[in-house]
């Protein structure tokens, strides 16, 4: 009752927050705006009534805008280490790169969405998802570098050729994400619709150990419980169980997850391929590395915000539903393992689709 | 025992948190400066002549490979090529510029005169965009916008005289430049929509908007 009476405004104002996004984020208000050359021109634009501009625009604005200073600033960093004192200049390339990729990042794409939908879907830990948006990083700045290297230095290929093969690396990304989505999905609902008689119990039980012992090794923890599960269970071994059970735990759930880095990574990062051919053309390609990785490490770490933030809330949902066991807690779960599965699936699929569609001109 | 109601908000809830942390991808790669003159004939705007300078980076990453004679210079020759592709593809892309008159679509023709060249590091694509038809110097609320709906290209104009019309020119024509969101055509894809919505409008983005008007104050 108390803890009811604590969190319902607060879940109150985030749901308002969140219904309130849209309208904070409508097109801006008129600005002063410093370009103006003369009197008539200012009264010959219409203009709409002003709004006061909302809080995400202006976030948004900043990072937009911070984007492309550091996206200067960086050109210049690459240069500054063949003139300036090596050291510094190469501390300065790290600093640039790794804020690239922290902010860059928090812009759309990256797979922050997808990997968050996942944890979200999956049942994942915190750890899980974190490891996940690091290796997802990892995959992507390696598959950038593989790219140049073998594009670049060994068949001298134009920069047409070049984007070619990102776009083809990202269309096949995008598939791979919905492939991966769908079988997420499946998974769900096979576990959604699977007879559930007299599991209950053990289910219930599972999940509440599960809880407390969570700070040991994961791994062997749910393989324990796997093993448990199926001893306590033998007459059940072909029944499929909701999400939260244990079976989730099982090696699975890592083939899953590998498999979604992989998806999400296999598409290499542009910024970290302007950057690599950036540095080829001033004969620096080390410089390109080390950037490369240091923007890794930033995108890796405002994704794995993003995605313990999802798994964040799941767990809070969960709790406010009435703990592990309780049945509005295994709804919860469940609706954030369709909805999530679902999402990975409708993300992967849209951007397959378009990354078919019409070549960018730039 | 907590309310059934607050358990299906915070389910919700969750579902929300992942929906707007969603979209999507896009987001700038490729910085643009445009400079812009407004060209007129026999009394009549009949269009415009850009120069759109790309940033170091894209610049490295469109050249690359193409300086076939291996002097160190990518000049015009060399980089003809690149120019149609580029022309080529931004036809599918109504060359991001976004002409109306008087709040209504105005029509552009086929890009013509282009070339593409390279200097200090930055390249630069010339052309000249006509309307279909042309405007008479007295029609009130011309104006054009530069942008990529989809914001894969940033799109920002030069810091000093971005838009200049061309010679001879009558002294009253004026050039200003305000922001106004969302002139342009709608969002074509899902994708698209879904950065869209990421970005909500937010001024870099859609650019801002030019006007011309020679009917003085």
């Amino acid at each position: 009752m108390t803890m009811a009476t604590l969190v319902r405004p607060f879940a109150l104002l985030i749901a308002l927050l969140l219904l309130a996004a849209p309208a904070l984020a409508q097109p801006p208000p008129p600005a002063k705006n410093p370009f103006a050359v003369g009197p008539a021109a200012e009264k010959s634009v219409a203009r709409p009534a002003a709004e006061p501009p909302g809080v995400l625009q202006r976030a948004g604005q900043w990072l937009l805008e911070k984007q492309a200073q550091i996206n200067r600033e960086l050109a210049g960093a690459v240069r500054r280490i063949k003139t300036a004192e090596p050291l510094s200049a190469t501390l300065m390339l790290a600093a640039l790169s790794f804020a690239y990729g922290v902010l860059h990042a928090a812009g759309p794409g990256h797979g922050k969405a997808v990997i968050s939908s996942y944890v979200l879907a999956d049942g994942r830990t915190m750890r899980r998802g974190i490891l996940l948006a690091f290796l997802a990083a990892l995959i992507q700045a390696l598959s950038a570098l593989v790219l140049v290297a073998v594009l670049v230095l060994l068949f001298s290929a134009t920069g047409l050729q070049i984007r070619a093969m990102e776009a083809w690396l990202e269309t096949a990304s995008w598939g791979l994400v919905a492939v991966v989505g769908a079988w997420l999905l499946y998974y769900q609902l096979r576990g959604a619709f699977a007879p559930a008689r007299g599991h209950d119990h053990a289910h219930h039980e599972h999940a509440h150990a599960h809880h407390h012992d969570h700070g040991a090794d994961a791994r062997e923890q749910h393989h324990h419980h796997h093993h448990g599960h199926h001893g306590a269970q033998d007459a059940c071994e072909a029944c499929a169980h909701l999400p939260s059970a244990a079976q989730l735990q099982g090696d699975w759930s890592w083939r899953r997850a590998l498999a979604l880095a992989f998806a999400v990574g296999v598409r290499p990062c542009t910024g970290a391929i302007l950057v690599l051919v950036f540095a080829i053309g001033q004969g620096l390609l080390w410089a390109g590395v080390f950037s490369t990785f240091a923007m890794a490490l930033g995108t890796a770490i405002t994704v794995s915000a993003l995605a313990a933030s999802a798994v964040g809330f799941r767990e809070l949902a969960a709790r406010l539903a009435g703990g592990g066991g309780s049945k509005w807690a295994d709804r919860v779960q469940l609706a954030a393992g369709i909805g999530g599965a679902s999402l990975v699936l409708l993300l992967g699929a849209a951007f397959f689709v378009s990354s078919l569609g019409t070549a960018r001109p730039f | 025992m907590v309310n059934p109601r607050l358990r299906l908000l915070s389910a919700a809830l969750a579902m929300l948190v992942v929906g707007a942390a969603a979209p999507a991808s896009a987001h700038p790669h490729v910085w643009i400066v445009v400079e812009t003159t407004v060209l007129h004939e026999k009394g009549a705007f009949v269009g415009l002549r850009h120069k759109w300078s790309f940033d170091e980076f894209y610049t490295a990453m469109a050249i690359e490979g193409l300086d076939k004679n291996k002097d160190g210079k990518y000049d015009r020759e060399e980089l003809a090529e690149l120019a149609k592709v580029n022309i080529d593809g931004l036809k599918d892309f109504a060359f991001f510029t976004f002409p109306s008159l008087a709040n209504q679509e105005l029509k552009l023709g086929q890009a013509s005169d282009y070339w593409l060249e390279h200097a200090d590091g930055v390249m630069s694509l010339n052309f000249t965009l006509p309307f279909a038809s042309p405007v008479l110097m007295e029609a009130k609320g011309l104006s054009f916008q530069v942008y990529d709906p989809g914001y894969f290209i940033a799109f920002e104009l030069a810091k000093t005289d971005p838009v200049k019309l061309a010679p001879g020119t009558p002294p009253s024509c004026r050039i200003g430049v305000g922001e106004r969101a969302g002139q342009g055509r709608a969002p074509s894809a899902l994708a698209d929509s879904l950065s869209q919505q990421q970005l909500g409008g937010f001024a870099v983005g859609y650019g801002k908007a030019v006007s011309i008007d020679c009917n003085g104050p």
